[in-house]
């Protein structure tokens, strides 16, 4: 599956798109879990409350199942204005 | 729902023209306010050179549509504008534009308020400011939150 980032994750990611990851992640949590392993410099802003999941362009609960159809993107904290 | 044009906008633009043409649209109105937010070098030896402002195309712009939807809930707006930009965005540069239009001028300053309190924390947007020695990503302050919190009341931009 394909999951995009967004602001400092990008950054901490050094790639906006991460387009192999597998697809047996079950969940949205689990999927949170796999990039804190294998990006550590992302782990601590992956276990921020504020970090959220994005399917379809809506937020999505942690929980939410996940398949490669889906729009996934995570995103960091928003600042506007 | 008063007339209403909202968008994102990924190359400068001219907001005294954006002014102008907003207040000529709606002859009707008592009142016109207005805000322009730019991008501010600050003080000091290593100034802010520009914004990068990340944003999801269709999320984005979605959140921002909210904001408006809670304004003209709430006041008897004739009109509002809000131009958010997106990409980088230099020092001098306008960085979004709000504008409500009203029969008397209480509900559009008023609106105005509400509208960018509500931007700083609640619209899908990431702000990264880039000065000549360091890049840092930039969350709402807690004068942000109480800003927001004044109105008491909730918008689900997500």
């Amino acid at each position: 599956m394909q999951v995009n980032l967004f602001g400092i994750l990008a950054d901490l990611a050094g790639q906006r798109c991460l387009p192999e990851t597998p697809d047996e992640l079950a969940t949205g949590q689990a999927l949170r879990e796999y990039l804190a392993r294998q990006y550590p410099q992302m782990a601590e802003q992956l276990s921020r409350p504020s970090t959220r999941l994005v399917l379809n362009q809506e937020i999505a609960d942690w929980q939410m199942p996940l398949t490669p159809a889906l729009d996934i993107a995570i995103i960091p904290m928003v600042s506007g204005g | 729902m008063s007339d209403r044009c909202v968008r994102l906008a990924d190359t400068p633009f001219d907001v005294d023209a954006a002014a102008a043409a907003f207040r000529q649209s709606v002859p009707s109105a008592g009142a016109v306010a207005s805000f322009i937010g730019q991008v501010s070098p600050e003080s000091g030896d290593n100034p802010v050179e520009a914004l990068f402002l990340d944003h999801m195309p269709e999320a984005s712009l979605a959140s921002i549509e909210k904001i408006a939807s809670a304004a003209e809930a709430r006041w008897p707006l004739l009109k509002l504008m809000i131009i958010h930009r997106v990409g980088r965005v230099e020092t001098g540069q306008p960085i979004v534009f709000v504008a409500c239009a009203s029969r008397h001028r209480r509900e559009s300053f008023e609106a105005v308020e509400f509208v960018m309190d509500f931007l700083k924390s609640d619209v899908l947007l990431w702000k990264k400011e880039i000065r000549a020695t360091s890049q840092t990503w930039i969350e709402p302050k807690t004068q942000d939150f109480a800003d927001k919190q004044r109105w008491e009341t909730e918008i689900c931009t997500e």
